[in-house]
């Protein structure tokens, strides 16, 4: 889902796993020996199988595509909402709101480990990610691509 | 256009009479004269007599390609060696050689059966046929230039090979016509554009009836694109005549079996018991006209479905799918037959799989479980856990539905089931039966 944007978005890898034993600290291994620095990261898991989604800086997104095909892991880039919070309370409901406002649906969202300063950062993919970043950014919400995270 | 309408259009009922007939004389030529043919039926306590009705056939023991290869080469002929007019044969991909003898009758028959496919491509007397298969003890080139040269069409016999000498004999000649394998039928119709020849202006192909290798929808719009021609398919095999066994009408929705010269049979692998139409089985045949060599109840080993419903084309012969499989590939799953070919179908047509995928069967708590392993498309989207439970539980589904048993599908990344050099491993069995 390439956004082809006016606004800043964030490039997340995700990674499909099998349900087998060590398979994250596999691919965390694969991300660590090649000096990738994880800017952010969620894992989301049924019974069966899981997904790594993960946000690198833009100048590592190619060796690690490479490295984890090199690994036979399934890995794809595609492009999410990625938005500056207001740390502190309420902060995130109130841009949740403008999303909902926007009358798009989030499919899933997590948080960035390090955001820009002062901020807290999420990222999220809903129903119409153009849609929604239009809203947010009418609303005064600062949208972040990779490189605004450090 | 239909060769013989009184033969290809008959009612079921008077060809179903006229089957019975010819497989009690065929039962009996071949009790009378061979040997393995005559013990069989003794051991199976049926003789001549006991075939009265068109259903007393599944009486009949079966045979096999191992029966050509231990009599050859003359132990299966049921008239002297000097009746005999032609050998054809194959190299037999397992090793030893088999031969098929010939009466003059018999290369009649089978001119006859390639002539009606022909016919239903549209040859006529005015056509210039080129025969591109292979001449020799392959059936395919004689076959075909027989047929053509029945209906009194001028034939081309060019054999395969040759590539830029073929497209230029094609177009010195003015051939209408092409009968070769459909993957070289391609093969010829990207060189042909390559050395700037544009089809319906350089060359005058019309039509032409392919087959000898196992072919799908896609090959033939490619090939029909390539060539600028409507393309046949055709289907035979050497131990019941060549090609011509069966053959398309033009409305390409499977093919007519020539059934006043053979009796098909779609049976379970397993139990050998006739399966309802519609439903995959092996195919076996009998051939009711021939006298130097025929076959009662050959088993071919091929996976096919039988179409009786009538045809838009008048013909009334009964019609067969495209062969999906091998029986040697077949599992038996809680009592239900399962072809791999069937899975493979399913998951060319789902949006984010890929065909290839490994079937794994094991016994848990007395039951078998089957569990399908299909790779991803590399295109397939796996960044929301939705995508990927819808896209498992569609291929899940159409199990169910195509195949009859509960599946236990596992998505899987791209490249990861090994591929071996040829034929494909896509069944592990862990059973301990």
């Amino acid at each position: 889902m390439a956004i082809m944007s006016d606004y800043k978005y964030i490039q997340q890898v995700s990674v499909y796993l099998e349900n087998k034993e060590g398979t994250l600290v596999n691919l965390l291994e694969i991300v660590g020996a090649k000096g990738v620095n994880l800017l952010a990261m969620s894992i989301a898991d049924t019974t069966d199988f899981g997904i790594a989604r993960l946000v690198v800086a833009t100048e590592d997104q190619a060796i690690l595509m490479e490295e984890l095909d090199a690994h036979d892991m399934f890995a794809r880039i595609n492009d999410v909402v990625g938005i500056g919070v207001e740390h502190k309370p309420g902060g995130l409901a109130k841009v949740l709101a403008t999303v909902r406002g926007s009358g798009q649906q989030i499919e899933y969202a997590y948080s960035i480990i390090s955001g820009s300063e002062g901020q807290a950062a999420i990222v999220m993919q809903t129903s119409d990610n153009e849609a929604c970043m239009e809203a947010l950014a009418k609303a005064g919400i600062t949208l972040l691509s990779n490189d605004d995270l450090k | 256009m239909i060769y013989q309408p009184e033969l290809e259009c008959m009612s079921r009922d008077e060809l179903r009479a006229l089957q019975t007939e010819r497989l009690k004389e065929t039962v009996r030529w071949e009790y009378d004269h061979v040997a393995l043919y005559r013990e069989r039926m003794d051991e199976a306590g049926v003789s001549p007599e006991d075939i009265k009705t068109f259903d007393d056939i599944t009486k009949l023991p079966f045979t096999e390609k191992e029966d050509l290869r231990k009599e050859f080469p003359f132990g299966l002929l049921a008239v002297p060696r000097e009746e005999i007019v032609r050998i054809q044969g194959s190299s037999g991909t397992t090793g030893h050689p088999i031969v098929v003898g010939y009466t003059e009758g018999d290369v009649d028959v089978w001119s006859e059966m390639v002539a009606r496919a022909m016919c239903a491509a549209g040859a006529t007397k005015e056509d210039i046929v080129q025969v591109a298969y292979g001449y020799g003890l392959f059936t395919g080139g004689l076959g075909a230039h027989q047929g053509a040269t029945e209906i009194g069409a001028m034939v081309i016999p060019m054999s395969s090979g040759n590539t830029q000498r073929q497209i230029m004999m094609m177009r010195e000649l003015g051939a209408t016509m092409l009968c070769c394998t459909p993957s070289y039928a391609i093969y010829l119709g990207e060189t042909a554009r390559e050395m700037g020849l544009v089809p319906g202006v350089d060359l005058k192909l019309k039509s032409g009836v392919f087959g000898a290798e196992p072919w799908t929808e896609e090959m033939r719009a490619k090939l029909e694109d390539v060539l600028g021609i409507d393309a046949y398919d055709i289907y035979g095999l050497t131990e019941i005549a060549g090609p011509g066994v069966a053959f398309e009408c033009p409305e390409k929705h499977g093919m007519h079996v020539n059934e006043d010269h053979v009796i098909i049979e779609c049976i379970d692998p397993v139990t050998g018991k006739h399966q309802p139409a519609g439903t995959p089985g092996e195919l076996v045949f009998t051939t009711i006209t021939k006298k130097g060599q025929p076959a009662i109840r050959y088993r071919t080993h091929d996976i096919c479905t039988l179409d009786d419903s009538p045809c838009a084309c008048g013909r009334t012969t009964v019609r067969m799918g495209r062969i999906t499989g091998r029986t040697d590939d077949m599992l038996v799953i809680r009592g239900v037959n399962v072809f791999p070919s069937q899975i493979e179908s399913i998951l060319v047509g789902v949006k984010g799989a890929s065909p290839h995928y490994l079937l794994e069967v094991d016994r848990i708590n007395s039951t078998d479980a089957l569990t399908v392993k299909v790779e991803m498309a590399p295109d397939m989207a796996v960044d929301a856990i939705s995508s990927i439970e819808n896209l498992r539980n569609t291929i899940a589904d159409q199990i169910k539905s195509v195949v009859g048993i509960k599946a236990k599908v596992q998505l899987v990344a791209p490249k990861s089931i090994a591929r071996s050099e040829g034929k494909a491993k896509r069944v592990i069995d862990k059973r301990k039966l």
